[in-house]
């Protein structure tokens, strides 16, 4: 395999080549959905900026913490969007990541809210690589407000409650910002084996990577060795 | 196994006879350090053309070429080595998972023998089809549950062959009845009852999407009824009126080519634990005590 071919950004991939090694082009996941930890969130840039050499197209983001109450967990959750969205803007790559963020906005204060419009707006060109993060999101709520997206257009005449099916309910969730909007592979890096009431409609046929906790943390080599584990697996999607 | 190993040499052993190239950084800096007038093109098939600008040089890149034609073939040969390698250590995993369940089904690891079964009221159990037509493993699964003492499963399969055979299950776990139909109070076949659930992918997203519609029916499209903001309560409601009234399963074990969940109802699975248990006809009694086990231990926060 020629890693070249996989690779857009030479300057920032070079670094990275040993790694690619043995990883098919053909069989990368487009979307790559990742729960990490607090002491993980720092290898983000460098996992948004492999997701770009190998043409993974979109990476959405799950951060948990661990026995904050809801205010203090809202306000690291403030602190991470921010730190993203700038990383994100400072990251030395060819084509600037495109930035979404899914969840419910009527929690988070104006300031921030004008914050994470300034980054979508900035970024909405960029071609590469679309990071999707999740603020205040749950797969049931996310269900729920598709639900209300739809009630709103029967109220108006503009569907039939008959023509509902799950194609049209997949295009009123929150990841209709994507174009691809339900996850190949999902990795979790804290060592549970659940999805934690995330993306539960879009994850119906995405590989489950479960991570044990060990005291390196999650870093880009264990991102390449589940894209590995991933490539070997065979995938029908349901059917045969 | 010694298919597997063969799948694996040969690309190696191909790989050093045939024409492989490797990476543009491993014939670059070679030229460079040469000072070649050169160019190096890559064709639509990843063969290299090297074209020597410079007619004096040519002599010397075709030799520049054998060497790294070999050199090409020896990276790519080290790669596979590893791999194999890699290969070879995923199935000595393997002999020490088996090695594992027999310690446990055998009663040598202490730790697994007393499960605290209270936690797992609800075991799903996610079948690929294909293995859910061999009725006979499926049984054999059940019949593990139920020693282990598990009460009620929930049994999927994307096709719903396992609907089709609940007859089956139902006559070998749940009450059985004699012909003037009075349930029989056998200790030994109330030991064994279990509940069973079967649900297949109709059950998941299309069942969503039918309970939407009811929803929809019931409050948006008369126009003078009260229109309520939708919330999880009302979804579940509308669920259940569609017949889908059981909890949440709190452990899912998958069984299968596939670590995924084939499409089990969204809905259901919030916080559901899942772990992948192989292909069906590999099961192994100690891997699924193993399994439960370690979710009695897991501490749970359920989203907080």
């Amino acid at each position: 395999m020629d890693p070249s071919s996989l690779t857009s950004n030479k300057e920032g991939s070079q670094g990275y080549q040993a790694l690619y090694d043995g990883l098919q082009a053909d069989a990368m996941p487009k979307h790559v959905t990742l729960f990490l930890d607090g002491a993980s969130r720092g290898q983000l840039k460098d996992i948004a900026r492999i997701c770009c050499d190998l043409k993974i197209k979109v990476l959405s983001v799950f951060t948990f913490s661990s026995g904050k109450d809801y205010q203090n967990l809202l306000m690291s959750k403030h602190e991470e969007i921010h730190d993203v969205a700038t990383n994100i803007m400072k990251l030395d790559l060819e084509d600037l990541s495109r930035v979404s963020v899914i969840g419910k906005r009527t929690v988070i204060p104006d300031s921030l809210l004008e914050i994470i419009r300034d980054v979508e707006e900035t970024t909405k060109k960029n071609k590469s690589l679309q990071i999707i993060e999740a603020i205040d999101y749950t797969g049931r709520g996310d269900i729920i407000q598709a639900c209300m997206a739809l009630a709103e257009k029967v109220e108006h005449g503009l569907i039939q409650p008959d023509d509902v099916d799950e194609n049209v309910f997949q295009q009123e969730l929150e990841t209709k910002c994507s174009e691809f909007p339900n996850p190949d592979l999902m990795i979790r890096t804290d060592g549970k084996y659940s999805i934690d009431n995330f993306m539960l409609w879009q994850m119906a046929y995405a590989e489950l990577y479960f991570v044990e906790k060990d005291d390196f943390g999650f870093n880009k080599t264990k991102f390449i060795e589940a894209l590995d584990a991933y490539q070997k697996r065979s995938r029908r999607f349901g059917g045969k | 196994m010694i298919d597997f190993v063969c799948r694996h040499l040969r690309p190696a052993i191909t790989s050093i006879g045939g024409w492989r190239a490797s990476s543009t950084d491993l014939l670059t800096p070679l030229i460079s350090t040469l000072n070649l007038n050169s160019s190096i093109s890559i064709t639509k098939s990843r063969n290299w053309i090297f074209t020597p600008t410079d007619q004096n040089s040519r002599s010397m890149t075709m030799d520049l070429l054998a060497e790294s034609q070999k050199s090409g073939n020896i990276v790519l040969f080290f790669w596979h080595v590893i791999h194999l390698i890699i290969s070879a250590l995923y199935i000595v995993r393997e002999i020490l998972r088996a090695i594992e369940s027999y310690l446990i089904t055998n009663g040598y690891v202490k730790t697994h023998t007393n499960l605290n079964l209270d936690r797992v009221k609800y075991l799903g159990i996610v079948l690929d089809s294909d293995e859910a037509r061999n009725t006979s493993q499926v049984v054999e699964l059940l019949e593990w549950l139920s020693a282990i003492g598990v009460k009620k499963v929930c049994l999927y399969d994307r096709e719903g062959v396992l609907k089709k055979s609940k007859e089956v299950f139902m006559e070998r776990f749940g009450y059985a009845k004699i012909p003037n139909e009075k349930l029989v109070s056998n200790p030994l076949l109330s030991k064994k009852r279990m509940d069973f659930e079967f649900v297949s992918i109709s059950d998941g997203k299309e069942l969503v999407a039918k309970a939407a519609n009811l929803l929809f029916k019931k409050y948006y499209v008369d126009a003078d009824s009260e229109k309520p903001f939708f919330t999880e309560t009302h979804l579940t409601d509308a669920l259940k009126t569609l017949g889908a009234v059981e909890p949440d399963p709190d452990l899912l074990l998958i069984y299968g080519p596939v670590r995924c969940n084939l499409g089990f109802s969204a809905w259901r699975l919030r916080y559901t634990e899942m772990v992948h248990m192989g292909p069906l006809m590999y099961k192994k009694y100690g891997l699924i005590l193993k399994a439960i086990h370690r979710f009695t231990k897991v501490k749970q926060n359920y989203g907080s």
